[in-house]
């Protein structure tokens, strides 16, 4: 049954711009990494980390992991508060304060644009600019038709091959406007 | 005390002590140094930066909110440039900030714009872009309004929600220049705030605003401030009343003053509005031909008078009784035991102690010798292991709790809790023991079985201050010696592991102490159970010194002092027996009557006084402030009891359940309306004042109970001021001897209190208990089922209490819409299983059924009940759980078993 759910979405997700608007955002897409928890409930989850405040971090991470929007809901962020005895504010402060947590559905490819001093002098900017412009959103948005997020990042640790970006785990280095079209253009057909 | 060091700021030559802050010391030597985010309540965060000095030999400018003050300390606090750079530091939180001002706070980041000249935008050196940053306003709660746009992230209502009050109910979110602070999931209306106001109250931009009347206040206009007690719980805030037009428009905690320090519950910052409700009662309303009509004072006056007058020389004097009031203030019950003891002739005088703490009070009185608190609310905070029984002390006495949660957060003390149902301190708890309903006494003598069985016990103190020493020890010993673990958990369905564990850490805690509340004493064995909890503190010697002890948190406001003054069946004021003759002849004396007019048996009780009146035996009765038709026991047997009466006057402020089956009403001032003074929980006496007239034509309680007396032939004394009606009772109660309200104008005195120049108690027993002898006594107790258990027909044990925003038969708490918009819905708790079980979903009606009654009411479904019990709030009219409930009494005490009736339930 979930080989046969995946391919359906996999088939309406390469055709043409019109049709996967209207089908992505009804069926949500996850496939670009293997979720390594497989759909789990929330609660296998949680009880997968010891009950200790410092692992928040951890959880957060695996809870948005999950989420084939790979997003952390109300619901996940309540359910960890209760979890770990916080309340839901000192959780939502930490989900909003790091900027690899989102609280709004995102797409299935999250491309994280550094925009820090070493980054911004290579001109990572224009890198931001490019990406915004050819995917139509504006950083913190993500594409109608669920494919891509834009978001922008804190330093990435790679200023030594600035500028650079982030899709999803994997980095790209040396940017300048014909390597971005080139990995953004692989992405959309992958 | 700390080493005091000598410290000069700006050249002024100041003694300190070693440590202490230095913006504070400053402050206190009255050298006020600029600053926002310092507060003396919370530690120091250096946000703000303004309090900025520069101290010789230190590099450049400190913050003088995080220095600590140190032998030598030359501090320069104000100079040019300091001047300049505090300027300087303002102006840019101006650019950021929204500074509209509408005049119903105190603004102190205003003030210091002013200050600096820096209201005038010419002035100011940065432009203003708090508009673009996209700040937004968070409206969600019932009473409060938070506008980020006026935040300057100073942290305060952080710490104060957490620090101060233990919830931690708020953070930061978003970074930088954009941050700002939520409650929630930036909805403070759903987030865990209990609308306590705390941040409300240290907020310095008037960011974080009360809701209810904010247009009607201008600080700077017409605002009378009076300072009085707070009218819901036996805590005992201090509070100051904002008037304005001759309305009550704000609340808020006095700061630096025992026992609350400024903080406040919900219902004392936002449960005043009552007061001013259009339904107070406000003219004499007499019944004829089955209806209320208005009447004049003297008519309806005249009628009580004469009713009582003919009751009395018709059937005798044991036709009369009176119900106290622990709402009202200690000069009200004083006059109107008098008027019982004097006017009646008889001891018949009750109110509802008897409802809620006797048993623990009769346990204690023959125990220790003194029904009361053994230590401070302070003494929380410093204590190392609280044992919690039965006692949902978060949301019954929100703020004695913030010492308990100060004592854990700060220096890892360890709760433990005894409940059968989940309370909010269980968060804070370091083990919570969950018997089955009822089984107590069995659980408490598993753990003094522990405690011997491991040679915890203080056998100096039990040979010093225990009555019959060791040889009583040992006869607890034999007795509790069957209580195995095993055995117990049996009974009690705790886990053998943590029931040691918590004997253990109680017995070994250097300053443990008790907090016992309705869950221990409304139970048929009500007093066992406290006798139980006394039996385990004597043997291992944790009462007698500071910091240790026994404390039942009082309900009401004045439960406290209205025993204190007497107003009891069985003891006169200062807890001296009905049967002292010397004492009574005392009396008699300072009341100008002859010694043989005072009754000199014991009187009948609050329960029992309904049972006499079912029975044809009391024939008339006076109830002030108090509503039977919903807080006593077995509803249905009160209705018909109070029906049989051939005349019943009640004294309110508001139409109640009871007012129904009045004869005549009387219309009374409420606490905000009065002078005079209430008695907390921890023996403090403390001022009431006028801060509003009385509606209409409700008079002063103890007004209307003289007019009484006077109309009955009997004048009761010539009082001119609530103070006259103190300095008597201080005559006749030696626990209050060295009291006069010149005494308590600026803090309340704990009793016993026995001469003018003593500072009053905090800790009783240190040196002796208050028995014949002066010895503790054992009481050893065997554990005995229920007489109302679980059956087939009637398969679940119900329970019953209170809940935070409502106050018992919530006559008052409910006119306020900020409680009822926290919560104002009957319901009953059922364990998760229970409910699928039965095929019960969350917010089905139900129907609940006991042997005496049946009411409805909605399903909430919870794990915080145990399977095989139930849980039902008792504030609701519509919901009388009290129907349900048995009136058979503790032998002992004449408690009633609120906590335990067996009961079915059927789907509607
Ligand atoms: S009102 Fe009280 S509980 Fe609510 S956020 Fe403020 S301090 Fe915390
Ligand atoms: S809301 Fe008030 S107390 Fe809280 S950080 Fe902002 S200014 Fe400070
Ligand atoms: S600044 Fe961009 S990777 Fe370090
Ligand atoms: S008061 Fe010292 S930094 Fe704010």
């Amino acid at each position: 049954m979930a080989a046969v759910f995946h391919c359906i979405i996999q088939i309406f997700i390469t055709f043409p711009n019109a049709k996967e608007t209207a089908l992505c955002t009804v069926i949500p897409v996850r496939f670009c990494k293997p979720n390594p928890y497989g759909n789990m409930s929330t609660k296998e989850i949680l009880d997968k980390f010891e009950a200790r405040q410092d692992n928040l971090l951890m959880i957060l991470h695996a809870l948005q992991d999950n989420h084939p929007q790979n997003y952390l809901t109300e619901e996940a962020l309540s359910d960890a508060a209760k979890y770990l005895k916080l309340t839901k504010s000192s959780v939502y402060g930490v989900a909003k304060y790091y900027s690899m947590f989102s609280l709004k559905p995102r797409g299935k490819y999250i491309i994280r644009v550094c925009v820090s001093p070493v980054c911004e002098l290579m001109k990572g900017k224009e890198v931001l600019a490019q990406l915004e412009e050819t995917l139509g959103i504006i950083a913190g948005e993500t594409t109608p038709c669920g494919r891509f997020s834009l978001e922008i990042a804190e330093c990435l640790g790679q200023c030594q091959e600035a500028p650079s970006m982030m899709i999803n785990d994997k980095v790209f280095n040396h940017l300048d406007s014909k390597k971005v079209n080139e990995v953004i253009s692989k992405y959309r057909h992958k | 005390m700390p080493n005091l060091v000598n410290i000069t700021i700006d050249n002024k030559k100041i003694q300190a002590p070693e440590g202490a802050n230095l913006l504070q010391v400053a402050k206190d030597n009255g050298i006020t140094i600029p600053h926002l985010c310092y507060h003396k309540k919370l530690t120091p965060t250096g946000a703000c930066r303004l309090c900025l000095v520069k101290i010789k030999d230190m590099r450049g400018m400190v913050t003088s909110c995080t220095i600590k003050v140190e032998e030598g300390m030359e501090v320069t606090a104000f100079d040019a440039e300091l001047e300049e750079a505090r300027k300087y530091l303002l102006d840019y939180l101006l650019a950021e900030h929204n500074d509209a001002y509408d005049g119903s706070y105190h603004d102190e980041f205003r003030e210091l714009v002013i200050r600096y000249g820096l209201e005038k935008k010419e002035n100011r050196r940065f432009p203003s872009i708090w508009k673009e940053l996209g700040y937004p306003k968070d409206e969600s709660s019932p009473v409060l309004s938070y506008d980020a746009s006026k935040c300057i992230k100073c942290f305060r209502c952080i710490k104060a929600c957490d620090e101060v009050q233990g919830k931690n109910v708020l953070s930061f979110t978003n970074r930088g220049i954009t941050s700002y602070i939520t409650g929630g999931f930036e909805k403070w209306g759903e987030s865990e705030c209990d609308g306590c106001g705390e941040c409300i109250q240290l907020c310095p931009t008037g960011a974080i605003v009360e809701k209810p009347h904010r247009s009607d206040i201008n600080i700077e206009n017409g605002i009378k401030k009076v300072r009085t007690t707070c009218p819901y719980c036996g805590v005992g805030c201090q509070l100051e009343l904002w008037v304005k037009d001759g309305k009550i428009v704000r609340s808020m905690g006095v700061e630096d003053i025992s026992p609350n320090y400024g903080r406040l519950c919900v219902k004392g910052r936002f449960g005043y509005d009552y007061i001013n409700h259009s339904e107070r009662l406000k003219t004499p309303l007499i019944k004829k031909d089955g209806q209320f009509v208005e009447a004049s004072w003297d008519e309806a006056l005249d009628l009580v008078a004469r009713k009582f007058k003919e009751t009395k020389e018709k059937y005798g004097r044991e036709a009369l009784a009176g119900y106290a009031s622990a709402k009202t203030t200690n000069e009200d019950n004083y006059l109107f035991m008098k008027l019982v003891r004097m006017v009646f002739g008889n001891n018949n005088v009750d109110y509802c102690t008897r409802l809620c703490h006797a048993s623990t009070v009769t346990a204690m009185l023959k125990a220790v010798g003194d029904g009361a608190g053994s230590n401070s609310i302070e003494d929380y905070a410093n204590s190392d292991c609280m044992l919690v029984t039965g006692n949902n002390m978060i949301e019954t006495h929100p703020v004695t709790a913030t010492f308990v949660k100060h004592a854990v957060q700060r220096q890892g003390a360890k709760v433990i809790i005894i409940d059968p149902k989940w309370t909010p301190l269980v968060k804070d708890a370091y083990i919570w023991l969950q018997p089955r309903l009822g089984t107590d006494v069995a659980l408490l003598n598993g753990m003094i079985r522990v405690i011997i069985s491991e040679d915890l016990v203080d056998r100096d103190f039990i040979k010093k201050r225990v009555d019959g020493g060791m040889k009583a020890f040992e006869d607890l010993k034999a007795l509790t010696a069957k209580y195995t673990p095993e055995y117990v958990e049996e009974i009690t369905g705790v886990s053998a592991k943590l029931m040691i564990e918590a004997a253990r850490v109680y017995a070994k805690a250097r300053k443990p102490l008790i907090a016992t509340g309705m869950g221990y004493s409304q139970q048929v064995t009500g007093t066992h159970n406290v006798f139980c909890l006394i039996n385990m503190m004597l043997i291992t010697g944790q009462i007698g010194r500071v910091g240790a002890g026994i404390n039942p948190p009082r309900g009401q406001n004045n439960v406290q002092g209205v025993s204190d003054v007497g107003t009891s069946p069985f003891t006169y004021p200062g807890y001296i027996p009905v049967e002292d003759a010397e004492n009574r002849r005392k009396v008699a004396k300072i009341w100008g009557v002859p010694f043989e007019e005072l009754d000199g048996e014991k009187g009948l009780s609050t329960v029992e006084i309904m049972q006499a009146a079912y029975e044809g035996k009391v024939k008339a009765m006076y109830i002030m402030g108090e509503n039977p038709m919903i807080t006593d026991p077995n509803l249905n047997h009160t209705e018909e009891a109070i029906q049989k009466l051939d005349f019943l006057v009640v004294q309110d402020i508001f139409p109640t359940e009871t007012t129904r089956y009045a004869d005549v009403i009387l219309p009374a001032a409420a606490f905000a309306e009065k002078e005079g003074t209430f008695v907390n929980s921890d023996r403090r006496v403390l001022r009431v004042r006028k801060a509003v007239e009385a509606p209409g034509q409700a008079r002063q309680d103890w007004h209307i109970i003289t007019e009484i007396a006077e109309r009955m032939g009997k004048p009761l004394g010539n009082y001119q001021t609530e103070s006259d009606i103190w300095n008597e009772i201080a005559q006749t109660a030696p626990i209050f001897a060295g009291i006069s309200y010149d005494r308590l104008e600026h803090r309340g005195i704990q009793w016993p209190c026995p001469g003018k120049d003593h500072p009053g108690t905090a800790t009783l027993f240190l040196e002796k208990f208050n028995t014949p002898n002066g010895l503790g006594k054992l009481h050893p107790v065997d554990f005995a089922e229920q007489s109302e258990r679980a059956d087939a027909k009637y398969p679940f044990i119900l329970n019953t209490g209170r809940i935070l925003y409502q106050y018992h038969s919530s006559t008052m708490s409910r006119r306020n819409k900020s409680l009822t918009d926290f919560a104002n819905e009957a319901y009953m708790l059922m364990h998760p299983d229970d409910a699928a079980h039965c095929g019960f979903h969350e917010g089905d009606m139900v129907k609940v059924i006991s042997r005496r009654g049946a009411i409805e009411t909605t399903v909430r479904i919870s794990e915080e009940v145990l399977q095989g019990e139930l849980f039902m709030p008792f504030h609701f009219g519509e919901a009388p759980v009290n129907k349900l409930t048995r009136d058979e009494l503790d032998p002992y005490s004449k408690i009633a078993p609120f906590k335990i009736s067996a009961v079915r339930m059927e789907k509607l």
